[in-house]
């Protein structure tokens, strides 16, 4: 059989995130991948992989569906090819990689692993890209909704005493300090206060 | 206080000692302190055993012996020191099956043997008229599941690798496929089969003690090279498990531990589901039809946890299911697996 070329290879990406899967769909392109095949449904895998006959699938971990694909890969009537875990106890360290980044790798069809291996490697890197960005969104939302706690508490406070804008921001300020509290939970319990009386 | 333990655990009624064991104080009374993590797939809990994410895992006994030996996956090699419980399993057909049911006159519902006839009929039936095949579903190639449906096939005059086609399918996503037409039917574990008749779409045909009574179900795994394997706290892990599972087994317990399991971070589902598998009185269908066995789901009894008894039983199911031909060679790697030295050495 002649091994194939990295543009002929087919690579199938099981991700339920569309946004990660397009990143590592974009990295696998640059390093010369370019038949993509996405699935981010919940159907069953077994019927639409049989479809697909990819050469190489990668499946996010959150994916409950693993067990069924590594089922079919046993006992598949019509996938009839030598099928390798590219985790295995000869790769350690990038089997530890690939899980702490939150995917997997399955070879279908019997290529050398060292092939493959820079697929693996590229998608590792782009699912921390993506799990740090997941992080940053996640710290800016959390920032927004603080600052608009600390905006209503504020307000509340400058119309029930009739202080300044500073003043009601030094007030909360204080009170952080003394009860070693942020200031967005002082706004809360500002809030929440009012909301009782 | 040593090192805080990971364990991995997916959503099951069978979870119950794990989950006792750190609501209801049992670990921290051997000195451990423990972080459950929910998992959606053997296949996760097996490969961060593998790069120690987790120190130990619940996990099918069947699959703690495939993964060992390599077989339908990269050698993992496991250990297995304690049976967590036995049973649990049932069988589900798809409500749109009933029709053919009645039209060949069968009541499935009447026992678990009359609905393995029925439905052999009704594949033979397919068969003459060259209608699709039945598709069943089972949570695992290498679980007690996967035996006990290929038993209820057999017992019915069927040949489970001829006659039907079997599938692996997430628990979660079992109803969804069956409304879709892409599954007739399944095996799972508790709370499963009664989510989907509670939802009205299934009904329940077979528990599984009634198929193969007292099959070993899950174990607690550990990575063979893990900490746990090596000192004193896997004894200590294995006692509290084994206290907790007569907390489970106890039906005083049963009404807050269901709750317990009932939690968002645990089961994440009703917690009368879970109290009524506890109890072993299973709703059949939405009309009220019910079967009761005290042994549905067995979480203590003399020598259960002792993993050596099921060594042989898995290799037998793996054998005549195809899975493997090395008989010999599968008991020897199932020696080590589920050796009984760390429950030995529990006072197990």
């Amino acid at each position: 059989m002649a091994i194939p070329m990295e543009s002929s290879l087919k690579v199938l990406l099981v991700d339920e995130s569309p946004i990660r899967a397009a990143i590592i769909e974009d990295g696998l392109r640059e390093g010369g991948f370019s038949h993509v095949v996405r699935l981010s449904t919940t159907d069953m895998l077994v019927r639409r992989i049989n479809e697909i006959d990819p050469d190489v699938v990668l499946i996010d971990l959150a994916n409950p569906q693993r067990d069924s694909l590594e089922q079919m890969f046993q006992v598949s009537r019509l996938v009839r090819r030598p099928i390798t875990m590219f985790v295995d106890e000869s790769d350690a360290d990038q089997t530890r990689a690939a899980v702490e980044a939150g995917v997997s790798a399955y070879i279908v069809n019997g290529l050398r692993k060292d092939r493959v291996k820079n697929i693996v490697d590229m998608c590792v890197t782009r699912f921390h890209v993506f799990a740090r960005l997941a992080e940053e969104l996640a710290e800016t939302r959390t920032a927004l909704a603080d600052r608009k706690t600390i905006d209503r508490a504020k307000a509340m406070l400058m119309k029930t005493r009739s202080i300044s804008e500073e003043e009601a921001y030094a007030m909360m300020r204080r009170a952080a300090m003394n009860q070693k509290a942020r200031l967005s939970d002082i706004a809360r319990a500002i809030i929440t206060a009012a909301e009782i009386c | 206080m040593s090192a805080v333990l990971n364990i991995g655990f997916l959503p099951l009624t069978d979870a119950a000692a794990l989950i006792a064991a750190v609501d209801f104080g049992f670990a921290q009374a051997q000195g451990l302190a423990i972080n459950l993590h929910r998992d959606v797939s053997w296949a996760n809990l097996r490969d961060r055993l593998m790069v120690g994410h987790y120190d130990a895992a619940h996990m099918l006994a069947p699959l703690a012996l495939a993964a060992s030996m390599g077989v339908g996956q990269a050698r993992c090699p496991l250990r297995a020191p304690f049976l967590l419980n036995l049973n649990g399993n049932g069988i589900t057909l798809s409500k749109r099956l009933l029709e053919d049911f009645a039209a060949i006159g069968c009541d499935p519902l009447a026992d678990w043997m009359s609905a393995a006839k029925g439905l052999a009929a009704m594949v033979r039936a397919r068969q003459a008229t060259g209608a699709a095949r039945i598709t069943l579903a089972t949570v695992h190639l290498f679980s007690a599941h996967t035996y006990l449906l290929r038993h209820f096939l057999s017992a019915g005059g069927l040949d489970p690798d001829r006659d039907v086609e079997l599938v692996v399918a997430p628990p979660p996503f079992m109803v969804d496929f069956m409304d879709r037409g892409l599954i007739d039917g399944f095996c799972v574990g508790s709370p499963w089969n009664s989510l989907a008749v509670d939802r009205g779409r299934g009904v329940l045909v077979a528990l599984g003690c009634e198929v193969l009574p007292d099959a070993p179900e899950k174990v607690l795994a550990l990575p063979a090279q893990g900490r746990l394997t090596r000192d004193g706290e896997g004894a200590a892990l294995l006692r509290a498990l084994s206290q907790a599972s007569a907390f489970a087994a106890d039906p005083v317990n049963r009404s807050a531990l269901s709750k317990a399991m009932a939690r968002p971070d645990r089961l994440d589902c009703p917690a009368e589901v879970i109290a009524r598998t506890f109890s072993g009185r299973l709703a059949l269908d939405l009309d009220g039809r019910c079967r009761e066995r005290a042994d549905f789901i067995r979480f203590a009894g003399p020598g259960l946890h002792r993993p050596d008894a099921c060594a042989s039983w898995i290799v037998a199911q793996m054998v005549e299911a195809g899975q493997i031909t090395d008989r010999a060679a599968a008991l020897e790697v199932a020696a080590r697996v589920f050796a009984p030295d760390l429950a030995a050495a529990a006072g197990l």
